[in-house]
């Protein structure tokens, strides 16, 4: 301690420009310091106590507040990235650390409440029953054993002493475990949202009929988380063999949207339709349909009729009107394309009246860079000429939009929801209730002493006990 | 009650201030998003003028590129790469063909104008152009000059405190539609 004290004066003298400054700026740091670590203590001590768990709840709901109000000025994407700052993670965190550091010291005591009712052996051991009454006279038929059969019947489960004088009896005895299972769901559920943070995959892409994903992560067209996340893409395959959609009245309303799929796609061993709400699992993701388009096919041919290229081409240009177009490759060419699945010239100008597809023609304009080189409206089938080039549009095929969710944190949430559910529902269906009595000798009359307890609805309890003993004795209120 | 109220309050605060702190820390655009969201929409006049700046200049320079056969002059006004490649894989094709584009901007009418936040704008002009193709050899003129009225948006980029054309879309004219 002398040394560090010597040589923190050694440094104030030698530095004469920063020495006012230099303790000071220590000092503060100290305090800073200390400041922290208190706060820290704080947290830490604050952390063991159930109103921690209240604090950081309502935490919580600010902080979705704030989330939502932000949502309403800021796009979806900005939001979600707020949502994945630090104070959200740290919410979570200290959410789940105080949810263990509640639950651990709680456990032993939880878990000694679901064991059998004690019988009591003086009237002290009743005083702990906070509904108690006194039947002052037994007489027959009321008797310890009718009482037992009656508590039986209903389902208790009831200890009597050797001597008959003394009687406990529990329903619902391990209704505790609904309240550590409740607990526990949230604990899974946590747990669940940390593994989808980091290994949550979702990923969009156009196939065509007659196409095969192989599922390459460069082949989707968008993906959720952004960034380089190729690991998370699942590893899976499927070829699409057939789509297909019907509409209400030949309105954008879907009736019917499917695919047949063939999986995985190099040995076929299985076959199935998916569609919206019907989705393929598949490599641990789920392959859901969500959208619908088309994809023309093209034969681009050179002066001498030689094919130069031939794809089917995924375009946004459904519902019909829209238009989008696609380069040609190694060429100065873009191509925009309209498809009119069932076509009607209306002054000269391409409608479509539904969205099937029924003798569609294509509405083309071909740029060369600033050149415009070709404008019309062709029927599937024919071609166009522009530059000595001659482009066929053979077929229009059906695309699907299909969304690859994989989310290993998903199934612990859901476990952590069924679980939460069921504990809430075993506590609330299946609560504690006890009953016990005491034959007391009082005055040369016997007197039989009972308590109730609940842990819902204990007057209600008690109300029933004592139709219970009316039955048998004079119940009263005490 | 109350010790647990004032309590609260206090952790409810500090959470407050915790998140607001460690979001502009961590992410001050993201903070500043719902400002920057709300100048989407119409540009400013100033702006306006800047883009059409930069929209005229890019064509300038595409003429150039044309008349010497450089696709690397339009590298000045654009953003991406792409364009320029466009500009060179048109030159090549032209050159297989034994042909030479003249290009020349006839008028430009400006129409709408938008703002994607501070440094992302699209502009809706429709330009008269005329194109000549010419022999590459001779220069003589292969086809008479025709002229084409086209309605283009272009997307701009602000990259070194100047608007840059990063792509353009063709879209039908109104006068295309009413045909």
């Amino acid at each position: 301690m002398s040394a560090l004290g010597l040589s923190l004066r050694n440094d104030q003298a030698t530095a004469p420009v920063s020495g006012c400054a230099v303790p000071l700026v220590r000092r503060m740091a100290c305090v800073v310091g200390r400041l922290a670590a208190g706060a820290a203590m704080r947290v830490g001590r604050a952390l063991w106590s159930p109103e921690c768990s209240v604090v950081l709840m309502v935490a919580g709901i600010l902080y979705v507040g704030m989330l939502a109000v932000w949502g309403m000025r800021s796009p979806l994407e900005v939001v979600q990235n707020i949502s994945r700052l630090f104070p959200f993670k740290a919410l979570y965190a200290l959410l789940l650390l105080n949810l263990v550091l509640c639950m651990v010291p709680r456990l032993p005591a939880t878990l000694r409440r679901c064991g059998p009712a004690r019988l009591p052996r003086d009237l002290g051991d009743l005083a702990r029953y906070r509904t108690r009454g006194i039947v002052r006279e037994i007489h027959e038929p009321f008797t310890l054993k009718a009482l037992t059969r009656a508590l039986r019947r209903r389902g208790y489960r009831v200890r009597l002493d050797a001597d008959g004088r003394s009687l406990a009896a529990v329903r619902g005895r391990l209704a505790p475990l609904g309240d550590l299972a409740f607990h526990l769901a949230f604990l899974l559920i946590l747990v669940g949202v940390f593994i989808s943070a980091s290994t949550r995959f979702s990923g969009d892409v156009v196939v065509t009929e007659g196409q095969t994903f192989w599922g390459e992560p460069g082949d989707y067209l968008a993906v959720q988380p952004r960034g380089d996340v190729s690991w998370r893409a699942p590893r899976l395959s499927f070829a699409v063999e057939k789509i297909g959609a019907t509409f209400y009245q030949d309105e954008l309303f879907f009736t019917e949207l499917y695919a047949h799929v063939r999986y995985p796609a190099d040995l076929a061993a299985g076959r199935t339709t998916v569609r919206l709400s019907q989705p393929l699992w598949l490599g641990g993701a789920m392959v859901t349909l969500v959208g619908y388009g088309f994809a023309p096919l093209y034969v681009l041919r050179g002066p001498d009729g030689r094919e130069l290229d031939s794809a089917a081409v995924n375009l946004n240009v459904f519902p019909p009107g829209t238009e989008d177009s696609f380069r040609l490759p190694g060429l100065p060419h873009q191509v925009y394309v309209t498809v009119f699945p069932d076509p009607v010239l209306t002054d000269g100008v391409p409608r479509s009246r539904s969205n099937n597809l029924r003798s569609p023609v294509l509405s083309l304009r071909v740029y060369r860079h600033k050149v415009r080189v070709y404008e019309g409206v062709v029927p599937l089938g024919s071609s166009v000429s522009f530059d000595g080039l001659r482009l066929e549009f053979p077929e229009l095929r059906r695309s699907g939009q299909v969304r690859v969710l994989r989310d290993p944190g998903a199934p612990w949430v859901f476990a952590g929801f069924l679980l939460g559910i069921g504990g809430l529902v075993f506590r609330l269906l299946w609560h504690r209730r006890e009953v016990a009595g005491l034959v007391v000798a009082q005055g040369g009359t016997t007197v039989f002493h009972v308590g109730a307890e609940a842990d819902l609805f204990r007057h209600l309890h008690w109300a029933r006990v004592q139709r219970l003993l009316k039955r048998g004795g004079k119940g009263e209120r005490s | 009650m109350k010790r647990w109220g004032r309590n609260l309050l206090i952790a409810l605060s500090g959470a407050l201030a915790f998140f607001f702190l460690t979001v502009f820390i961590e992410e001050r655009q993201v903070f500043l998003a719902p400002l920057v969201a709300a100048k989407d929409g119409p540009a400013p006049e100033s702006d306006r003028e800047a883009l059409v700046e930069a929209v005229r200049a890019h064509n300038q320079r595409v003429m150039e590129a044309y008349a010497r056969r450089d696709p690397s002059l339009v590298r000045a006004t654009i953003a991406e790469e792409e364009l320029a490649e466009l500009v060179a894989a048109d030159l090549q094709f032209l050159s297989a063909g034994g042909r030479t584009l003249r290009l020349e901007l006839l008028g430009l009418e400006v129409g709408g104008v938008r703002r994607m936040g501070p440094a992302r704008a699209s502009l809706t002009v429709t330009e008269d152009w005329v194109h000549e193709y010419r022999d590459a050899r001779s220069g003589a003129g292969l086809s008479p000059p025709q002229r084409s009225r086209e309605r283009l948006t272009y997307h701009l980029a602000k990259t070194g405190g100047r608007w840059r054309v990063v792509g353009a879309s063709a879209r039908p004219g109104a006068e295309e539609r009413r045909q």
